[in-house]
């Protein structure tokens, strides 16, 4: 049973979105905020545990950047231990779930909270590089694994 | 003696032998032959040369055997047929099935002595390989044995290990599962009851090869999966000799991956517990631990919930079994295993936030429910540890409450005296302290928890820490809080107020004294609630009747609140002994009814009694309240208060000859009398119903207030559905007369009440399924083309498809007759659809919506037939450009939710319609249903989906950019779904 980490911490899930007046109207028109994109990616189920990354804490909304007029969105996450060996498929399950939801003019990047993992240069790079995300999903094995954590989303 | 003639020539022949021996038998039982003349007669045939008429003998002879009675023959005769049967058996290989049968039949009989059984042992021991016969006649054997084990075992205990050999080599290898449940059933009673000695390991062998049970359950199968499991499992357990192989095999198999197998090797652990000596169960606890530990304590993914439910229900078994060894210390083993199970979670008791506490403290408590002695030991070590905590931040006190909530539970359902646990005799009035601390606590998971935690422990409060308790129930009720806390405050009030009747209405006294004084509307409102939730204890009946009533009719405001909070009560179900306590007299029915009846009639303050909103709650009060009472009770109002209505009743009204005050009184009394008459039981005879309803169509048509039309009307159909039967259709055809003159004649002002007033009888007739209900239909079909009120009439068609709750319905008892939403659908469909497509444009449209309103009303299953020619209207409607496109939409995603078989042939007709809409469609609300019968459309078999999958998501990533963010989460839904539709699953 060689889990990373088998007793993660908890924590508490946010509210679902409020629909508010604005939401309902035609006329009014909605850019694209870090909450719509937290709410993309928090449901994706830990490769380890039957938990989102929300209620580990492996997103968060803060660390969320976008920018819809240049068309830019960053998005930071922290694996819940220094040497966690799911970091990459963590990085990459978020990075294709982002690819399959937003408009293609979005430049997405999705890299590693500094400093909260011990090869975070080498596991940025890798999810940076569009031929190895792309190699990734060639991956029989690796797309099955990243189908069942995004099927949760 | 022709019989016997005629059997030989049967028997010779083969054919027929049954129903010869049928009367063969008969004389036989009846003395009027003796076995032995049958016997002789059969001479020829039975010694004959040719084994196949020797076979058709012994058919014979066997089938006559077994139509006689068990008592039948005495033990000389039984001892030649033991012989003859014997001497059969090793005759021939093809006469064993049938002597079988003759075995299985005598060996029941009651004569039948020791000797034979050891001959027919004796025979087929060393000649009959059981594996090596038919499915059927290995049935037959294994009642051979069934038959021994029940009766016999005693003779046969002297063959010792031979016997028990015999059985097992004739089961092993057996194959066919109907033979396996048998064995599996009858095997316990042998093992128990028959020394093993060495051969004990190969039994357990031959048994234990088929666990887990591999045995998939088909549509034709009688028997299930369980059931061979759940017997299998008896068998592996039935003998404490099996303990030392039993217990390792559910280990070993516990460590296998299919959930199946996990579950049967937890079935399996839980009987060892159960059954076998706590000894032996003792030398694997370790072991059985450690497994279970794995299951219980973690969660990746395939330790499923009920994986984990079943192994703490291993470990309860063991703490049963570890707590009945006797001797000089008998609770040393239980300790000790104790020990064990608290220093394996003492670490995840350690982190609060971590996922495994709670977990951890459930398994504890289960563990603690098996023993006082565990009980305390649990109670002792979690609450000394959780007390100890300190510097925690408000997310880890809410755990911890809740952890504590669920240990004083513990200790309450094993009647444990907190103060009685070791290290708590001191401390244990401050963890009551401590939950009524933190309910105070701004936090609502704080909050939340410490109530659900005050609720448990309410038995336990002290008197002073009760009146604290009541303040902050008190404090609570009267704050603005969020809803589930309100709920779990109202939760705790209720549990308090079963516990301590007296105290509790001391508080609502003191509270309710405050509240009359002051104008805090908000605040009675709070407080009325509060009283209403206390609605099945009968203590308080009174005083919520009282209350409820002090607070109705004064001030408007007031009025309103105190009818919410009846309403709500009057449709809780567990209140109907209260609802009973207000029907009584002096009760609130009573109240209500006198003091509207008056107010209306004296045109008295207008803000109350004649203010729709607070009439509409009045009359549904009403309404519920004589719904739940009894025929006599129901007659008693009635007479009571028919004489009010008087004029409604019994005098024949012309509504535009009354003087304007006299409208209005009958125009609101007519409320009031609907909600009286409007649940009466059906066997009421009623007077004068004829006047009533024209009364009644009257009222509803000429009166210029719109909640005493639609009572008016309503009020009409009732009575037409409950009174007016399949003969009276007199009155049908005058009602519908008069009404075409007013359709005709009237202003138009008043025309929609009289189509208003049509639908609600053309829905009566047809619940009822009245004879006149065709022409009523064919009346509202016509009325659809007038251009003025065609629109009007369409609600018609909506109406009926959809049931009211509180009218025209059964409870109600009204007559309903099964299935007449489809019997309307197939009779309206055709004329619609021929209407719609020959109809000139603005008319065309009334018969469209009713037939969405139709559809939209009906299942698949009632729509089939018609679909080829409702399918081309719709796929019409499906473009952006159409008026109704949302409401078809709607109607379309209904029919892809339902998984609508004939759609799947047309999915590349529409799904390019679809997607078209979803992204040029002007309205967001269009976009969506759009973009959900997309979504829908996944249900629909792969290889249809497949061809259509890259234009699918081709087209869907162009939506990804819509304005609306609504829009966005449902293309993000949808298309994730649409990529996910080939992904293989686990189980493929």
């Amino acid at each position: 049973m060689g889990l990373d980490n088998e007793n993660p911490t908890l924590f508490d899930k946010s509210e679902e979105r409020k629909v508010s007046e604005k939401d309902l109207d035609d006329n009014e028109t909605e850019e694209f905020d870090s909450r719509e994109i937290f709410d993309l990616i928090r449901g994706i189920t830990d490769p380890e545990h039957p938990l989102s990354l929300e209620e580990l804490r492996v997103v968060d909304q803060n660390l969320i950047e976008v920018d819809d007029n240049a068309n830019i969105i960053k998005v930071l996450f922290t694996p819940t231990i220094p040497h966690c060996s799911m970091a990459t498929l963590i990085g990459l399950s978020i990075k294709v779930r982002l690819l399959w939801c937003l408009p293609p003019r979005f430049k997405i990047s999705v890299t590693i909270t500094p400093g909260t993992h011990a090869s975070e240069h080498a596991i940025n790079k890798q999810l940076d590089d569009k031929e190895r995300v792309a190699a990734a999903l060639e991956n029989t094995h690796l797309s099955s694994v990243l189908n069942k954590c995004i099927a949760t989303a | 003696m022709s019989i016997l003639i005629e059997i030989v020539d049967v028997v010779k022949n083969g054919s027929n032998i049954d129903s010869s021996c049928q009367k063969v038998s008969k004389e036989i039982s009846d003395r009027t032959l003796t076995f032995l003349q049958f016997i002789e007669s059969l001479e020829e045939i039975l010694t004959s040369t040719d084994k196949d008429i020797r076979l058709n003998g012994i058919k014979a002879l066997v089938s006559v055997l077994k139509q006689l009675s068990l008592d039948f023959f005495a033990s000389e005769e039984l001892e030649y047929i033991n012989k003859f049967l014997c001497d059969r058996f090793i005759d021939h290989h093809s006469f064993v099935p049938i002597v079988l049968q003759g075995i299985v039949y005598t060996i029941q009989m009651k004569n039948f002595s020791k000797d034979m059984i050891v001959r027919y042992l004796n025979t087929l021991m060393p000649h009959f390989h059981c594996q090596s016969q038919l499915q059927n006649d290995r049935h037959t054997f294994y009642q051979i044995l069934h038959q021994i084990f029940l009766n016999r075992l005693e003779d046969v205990r002297f063959m010792g290990p031979d016997f028990l050999y015999f059985v097992i080599s004739s089961m092993d290898g057996e194959r066919d599962p109907n033979n396996l449940l048998l064995l599996f059933r009858i095997l316990p009673q042998f093992l128990r009851n028959f020394p093993l000695g060495h051969l004990a390991e190969e039994t357990f062998d031959v048994i234990a090869c088929y666990f887990p049970i591999d045995f998939y359950e088909t549509d034709e199968s009688k028997i299930t999966r369980d059931e061979l499991a759940s017997n299998l499992a008896r068998c592996l357990t039935c003998v404490d000799e099996f303990a030392d192989f039993c217990i390792p095999l559910a280990l070993q198999k516990l460590e296998a991956t299919l959930k199946i197998a996990k579950l049967d090797s937890l079935y399996l652990l839980k009987l060892c517990c159960e059954n076998f000596d706590p000894i032996k169960i003792k030398l694997h606890i370790e072991e059985i631990w450690r497994i279970l530990k794995m299951l219980i304590m973690s969660d990746i993914e395939d330790s499923t919930d009920e994986v984990r439910e079943a192994a703490i229900g291993v470990l309860t078994g063991l703490l049963y079994s570890l707590d009945i060894i006797k001797g000089e210390n008998n609770h040393e083993q239980l300790s000790n295993f104790l020990d064990i199970i608290l220093k394996s979670s003492h670490r995840f008791l350690l982190d609060t936030q971590a996922t495994l506490f709670i977990p951890s403290i459930k398994l504890l408590c289960s563990v603690g429910k098996t023993s006082n002695h565990a009980c305390c030991k649990i109670a002792n070590k979690v609450y000394l540890m959780l007390l100890d905590k300190s510097d925690v931040s408000h997310i880890e006190i809410g755990r911890i409450i809740e952890a504590m909530g669920l240990i004083t539970n513990m200790c309450l359902q094993m009647s444990i005296d907190l103060s009685s646990i070791p290290g708590l005799e001191t401390k244990w009035e401050e963890i009551c302290c401590y939950f009524l601390l933190y309910a105070q606590n701004d936090l609502p998971e704080v909050k939340i928890s410490s109530l659900k935690a005050l609720r448990i422990s309410t038995k336990i409060l002290t008197k002073s820490q009760r009146d604290n308790y009541y303040c902050i129930i008190s404090t609570l009720i009267a704050s603005n809080i969020t809803d589930h806390i309100r709920q779990e405050t109202l939760l705790c009030f209720k549990e308090a107020a079963k516990l301590y009747k007296e105290e509790i209405i001391e508080v609502i006294d003191s509270n309710i004294k405050v509240l009359n004084d002051s104008n805090d509307i908000d605040l009675k409102s709070k407080w009325l609630n509060a009283l209403c939730c206390l609605g099945n204890e009968e203590y308080f009946f009174s005083l919520i009747n009282n209350n409820l009533c002090a607070n109705l009719c004064e001030k408007e405001k007031e009025t309103q609140i105190t009818l919410k909070c009846l309403r709500d009560l009057v449709k809780n179900t567990d209140n109907t002994k209260l609802l009973n306590h207000f029907a009584l007299d002096g009760g609130l029915l009573n109240f209500i009814l006198t003091t509207w009846i008056n107010g209306i009639k004296d045109c008295a303050n207008y803000e109350v009694f004649r203010n729709e909103i607070i009439l509409e709650d009045v009359s549904f009060v009403i309404n519920s309240v004589i719904k739940s009472i009894d025929n006599s009770e129901q007659l008693q109002i009635v007479n009571q208060y028919i004489q009010y209505f008087n004029e409604i009743v019994n005098t024949t009204i012309n509504y535009k000859q009354l003087s304007a005050v006299k409208q209005d009184i009958h125009s609101y009394m007519i409320i009031l009398l609907e909600s009286i008459l409007n649940s009466l039981n059906q066997n009421f005879k009623l007077d004068n119903v004829i006047l009533l309803i024209e009364n009644s169509i009257q009222l509803s048509t000429y009166s210029n207030i719109s909640i005493c039309n639609l009572s008016a009307s309503r009020l009409t159909a009732t009575l037409i559905n409950k009174y007016i039967d399949s003969e009276d259709y007199n009155v049908l055809d005058k009602l519908q007369i008069n009404l075409v003159n007013n359709l005709n004649i009237i202003d138009n002002s008043y025309k929609k009440n009289v189509i208003n007033q049509i639908s609600w009888i053309t829905k009566a007739l047809a619940l009822k399924g009245h004879n006149r209900m065709l022409q009523w239909i064919d009346w509202s079909i016509q009325l659809l083309a007038d251009p003025m009120y065609g629109k009007t009439m369409t609600l018609c068609f909506k109406m009926l498809t959809q049931t009211d709750n509180g009218y025209l319905n059964k409870e109600c008892f009204c007559s309903v007759k099964l299935l007449y939403r489809q019997r309307i659908f197939c009779y309206v469909i055709e004329p619609l659809i021929t209407k719609f497509n020959s109809m000139p444009e603005p008319i065309k449209e009334n018969y469209l919506i009713c037939i969405l309103y139709q559809m939209d009303g009906n299942s698949y299953v009632t729509l089939a037939p018609y679909f080829s020619k409702i399918l081309p209207v719709l796929l019409q409607l499906l473009s952006p450009d159409q008026v109704y496109v949302l409401q078809s939409l709607q109607t379309f995603r209904n029919l892809l939710e339902s998984k609508t078989p004939i759609l799947e042939d047309h999915l590349q007709s529409f799904i390019p319609k679809l997607l078209n809409i979803s992204q040029s469609s002007k309205y967001m609300n269009i976009r969506i249903v759009a973009l959900q019968c997309l979504y829908n459309c996944c249900d629909y078999s792969l290889i249809k989906l497949l061809p259509l999958k890259k234009q699918v998501i081709l087209e869907l990533g162009k939506c990804l950019d819509d304005k609306k963010r609504l829009v966005r989460k449902e293309v993000v839904k949808t298309k994730s779904r649409w990529l996910a539709i080939d992904v293989l699953k686990d189980d493929d």
